[in-house]
């Protein structure tokens, strides 16, 4: 007998359904699986035949075809094994045929016939959703995950029994409805978007917090320096708390991405705290950018809507750090391998941090005996194209012991949220109806029509330029950051005091350039 | 004067043996009666008389040039001249005189341009490669004013300090002289190269190192001695506990030459060996002012075969609180601060020195401004020229 079963599969953070057919006919004995099955799918044979045994069902002694069409599409992942031992039941007439029909079945099965959690569920239900199929059977790991899209219904199974009960004769009890869960009406435990971070925590570095401002209002890409412990981790780590909460999309975004990559803890619904990418300084190129023979994001796209974090940017192998030029310009990376071209989302807020020289104590020549030679090797080892793409560079000094137990407590980041979403209201407004969302993306040949400055504050900017020798990439740079600046203080025109601070933001070129 | 022009050649080759001093050299010519006569000798003598390493390395030329010998001594001599390198022995009397006086003179040295002259007062400005802002500055004016006062500079080329100064003079259309420790033709350090052209034109690169010779480490020790045989007084502006500035002083006094050290703050590392040689007697230096007068007494009683009036000397630096005035004046600009400065500008500017300071820095030191205040007006100040940024967001007092 033939049966079909609706199926997903993934394909980057969209993806696409899979019909999963099988044929039970006599002859000799035999499980194939055509449609080109990667490694784990094929190995699902082996998990359901002993979930079969186990939980007492007959495997069928007849010759048992299975296909996954499209056929011509590489398949992974273990999401196959319900859907198949489900078609087998169907074909072998265990359970009746039609009952199966309009529902897509997801999750992998144990030898003793439980069924685990499987990963990219949002994205496939989004999709199964879109096609008009009007119910989905996923692992219960995952049902409040599925729950998350409208319009299907969602029932999260614990075993291959209970569907198997389920299927043969449909009634709610025996596999409740998960409860929708939209983004607005969230009731589960994780919903909260309080962060345990708090800029309230780091005394002094008044320097860093308002680049951190800056960065979070423009979404300018921000570079610390200064020498080892000084706090630099500290001010990277509490940036997402000052980042205005995920808007719905945002979330829906951010919880696909985490779905496909697996990174989802099991239970949990959608993401609403922006998350916080620290990748050590010897990730590899695939897994900072995704890919892989089995397609994964990568460390970019996890920190997409939120903050990549480069401690010890110097240490990075280059190309890796080079290859994040054309996803901070596109905000999203193609991957193209030989067997699939995919492109995830990856639109991070850059967050570098290292020492100012291979000791960390320059330009205190008490403490630092580093050779000119060597600090410049050291800070050649930072690509000028990245350097390029930073538009905020801070130094930090220690604080001194006197300032902490003076008990200066800084401001919270409650208050720092507040300025940057004033900013982020100003820039909405500026730039609607256009492709561009903050000030830092603004072309060098739209900063006229946009950030234009008064004629006292150009010719300023002109003078400052020939003084200290700025490139025309500083100049917009600064025109960038003074506009943001402007911004964060509630300023429609750009005035002199925005651009002398931004200006002190700017890479000095005679440091980078020694 | 041809049988010269001959003994020259080879006094040149009996300087590019590696190892070869200049007391064993001379000793040697004088030994054998001529340069010539040692490349002559057979190997047992040159054995017996010198170090298995040094008759290995001589022996091992000698054996060279028995093949192409005269093609060789052509080369060497055509090859120097043809990149404006020039030869001088001993025995000339355009040999700089301050430096036979020394023990252990060199035989000869290869330069170019031209050599100091000894009718002019000459000084030698060490100090060490990575220096503080604050040496950075001395060094900067003290060429300044030496090259203004032609006075001629005699120092090392190196990064740092000897640069700094030697730069300095020559922007003031001074003479100076560098001192390498590689081949004359070699400028070390590449970063130095604008300076190595400038002296080529006014003052002069020396070296007693063959020409292509590579800067080695342990070449650097007997080129210091050759940078304060060379000098009247030296002057030592910045240097660490047991660096090789202090090294050169060693030599310098063994040579008899009055020593100067820059004092600086106890609590500065790179002052340590300055504080240090003025705690054992050397001179202290005070300004360029003070110096010149004291270095031409020095000069004069050098002539007049005496030693240096080292009391009366100490006597009247206690009475030149006028001098000292006209020292914060040369190198604080003035005590006042530049009269165009708004308030703001004026209080963040009087905190900041040759230390470099961070805006942080100077928000925990002026607890009335916030960051976004700070750094505007540093980099107000920055434009205006009184401020310079060092590494990424320090900030020194421009003087």
């Amino acid at each position: 007998m033939y049966s079909k079963i609706i199926s997903g599969a993934l394909l980057g953070v969209r993806s696409l359904l899979i019909n999963v057919e099988v044929d039970v006919s006599s002859g000799i004995p035999l499980f194939a699986m055509v449609g080109c099955a990667g490694s784990e799918v094929r190995e699902s044979k082996e998990r359901i035949w002993a979930a079969f045994k186990n939980t007492g069902l007959p495997m069928p002694v007849s010759r048992i075809t299975v296909n996954l069409s499209p056929a011509d599409m590489h398949k992974e992942g273990t999401s196959y094994d319900l859907p198949i031992a489900i078609g087998i039941l169907e074909s072998a007439e265990i359970i009746p045929a039609g009952n199966s029909g309009n529902i897509l079945f997801l999750g992998e099965l144990g030898l003793n016939g439980e069924i685990r959690t499987v990963r990219g569920v949002l994205p496939i239900v989004t999709e199964a959703a879109k096609k008009g199929i009007k119910e989905c059977i996923i692992p219960s790991g995952n049902a409040a995950e599925g729950a998350i899209v409208p319009g299907i219904i969602v029932r999260g199974a614990e075993s291959l029994t209970q569907v198997l009960e389920y299927l043969r004769s449909p009634s709610e009890e025996k596999l409740p409805r998960e409860p929708a869960c939209s983004f607005e009406n969230d009731l589960s435990e994780d919903s909260s978007t309080e962060y345990e971070e708090d800029f309230a925590d780091v005394n002094g570095q008044d320097a860093a917090k308002r680049a951190a401002v800056i960065s979070a209002a423009g979404f300018h890409s921000l570079l610390m320096t200064g020498p080892p412990g000084v706090g630099k981790s500290l001010i990277a780590k509490r940036i997402p708390s000052i980042m205005p909460p995920l808007s719905r999309d945002e979330s829906l975004e951010v919880t696909a991405i985490y779905s496909v990559a697996g990174k989802l803890p099991p239970g949990s619904t959608l993401i609403r705290k922006r998350g916080f990418e620290s990748p050590h300084h010897t990730i590899t190129l695939p897994a900072l950018t995704g890919g892989g023979s089995n397609p994964r994001p990568g460390a970019i796209s996890l920190a997409h809507r939120s903050v990549l974090f480069l401690d010890e940017l110097t240490e990075f192998d280059r190309k890796a750090i080079d290859s994040l030029r054309q996803p901070l310009e596109d905000h999203e990376v193609h991957i193209s391998r030989s067997r699939y071209s995919i492109s995830y989302p990856a639109d991070f807020l850059l967050v570098c941090a290292m020492n100012p020289c291979p000791c960390g104590y320059y330009p205190d020549r008490n403490r630092c005996r580093c050779t000119e030679n060597t600090i410049r090797k050291y800070l050649g080892k930072v690509s000028g194209p990245i350097l390029d793409r930073i538009d905020l560079c801070v130094q930090m000094s220690p604080v001194s012991v006197k300032d902490i137990s003076a008990g200066k407590k800084g401001i919270t980041s409650a208050e720092m949220r507040s300025r940057v979403v004033l900013a982020r209201i100003a820039q909405k407004k500026r730039y609607e109806g256009t492709s561009y969302r903050f000030n830092s993306e603004v072309n060098g040949s739209d900063l006229e029509k946009y950030c234009p400055l008064d004629e006292k504050e150009r010719s300023f900017l002109g003078e400052m330029s020939d003084r200290l020798g700025l490139s025309v990439r500083s100049y917009h740079r600064i025109i960038r950051v003074a506009r943001t600046i402007a911004d964060i203080e509630g300023s429609d025109r750009i005035c002199h005091g925005h651009i002398l601070e931004a200006a002190s933001y700017r890479p000095n070129d005679e440091y980078w350039k020694t | 004067m041809n049988d010269y022009a001959e003994e020259k050649r080879f006094m040149e080759l009996l300087c590019s043996v590696k190892g070869l001093n200049g007391s064993v050299g001379r000793s040697l010519i004088e030994y054998f009666g001529s340069a010539e006569n040692i490349f002559g000798a057979d190997e047992k003598t040159l054995s017996g008389l010198l170090t298995p390493a040094l008759s290995k390395n001589l022996n091992n030329l000698r054996r060279s040039l028995s093949d192409t010998e005269k093609s060789l001594k052509k080369k060497t001599a055509a090859g120097c001249s043809a990149n404006g390198i020039n030869f001088i022995t001993f025995r000339e009397p355009a040999f700089p005189d301050r430096l036979s006086e020394i023990p252990d003179a060199p035989v000869g040295l290869w330069y170019i341009g031209s050599l100091p002259s000894p009718d002019l007062p000459s000084v030698a400005v060490i100090g060490a490669r990575e220096c503080s802002s604050y040496g950075e500055c001395v060094a900067k004016s003290l060429g300044a004013a030496l090259g203004r006062a032609k006075v001629q500079v005699i120092s090392g080329m190196a990064r740092g300090i000897d640069g700094i100064s030697q730069q300095a003079a020559q922007d003031e259309g001074g003479l100076s002289y560098g001192v390498l420790g590689s081949g004359a033709d070699v400028c070390y350090p590449p970063s130095n190269r604008r300076l190595y052209d400038s002296l080529r034109l006014s003052g002069g690169i020396i070296s007693i190192y063959p020409p292509g010779e590579m800067a080695l480490p342990q070449n650097f020790p007997p080129r210091n001695r050759i940078v304060s045989g060379l000098s009247d007084a030296v002057i030592v502006v910045e240097a660490r506990q047991k660096s090789g500035t202090l090294i050169t002083v060693d030599m310098a006094l063994e040579q008899g030459r009055e020593v100067y050290a820059v004092p600086g703050r106890i609590t500065d590392r790179l002052s340590d060996g300055c504080n240090g040689l003025i705690g054992q007697g050397a001179n202290v230096f005070l300004s360029p002012d003070i110096f010149l007068a004291e270095l031409s007494e020095i000069i004069d009683s050098k002539k007049n075969g005496g030693s240096p009036p080292r009391e009366e000397r100490i006597k009247r630096r206690s009475t030149c609180s006028s001098r000292i005035k006209k020292l914060h004046r040369e190198y604080s600009g003035s005590r006042d601060l530049p009269p165009d400065l708004s308030d703001d500008e004026a209080k963040v500017l009087s905190v900041l020195g040759l230390t470099p300071l961070s805006a942080q820095d100077i928000i925990s030191l002026l607890k009335e401004y916030d960051y976004p205040a700070v750094s505007m007006i540093l980099m107000q100040l920055l434009i205006e020229g009184h401020a310079a940024q060092v590494g990424q967001g320090s900030f020194i007092r421009k003087y």
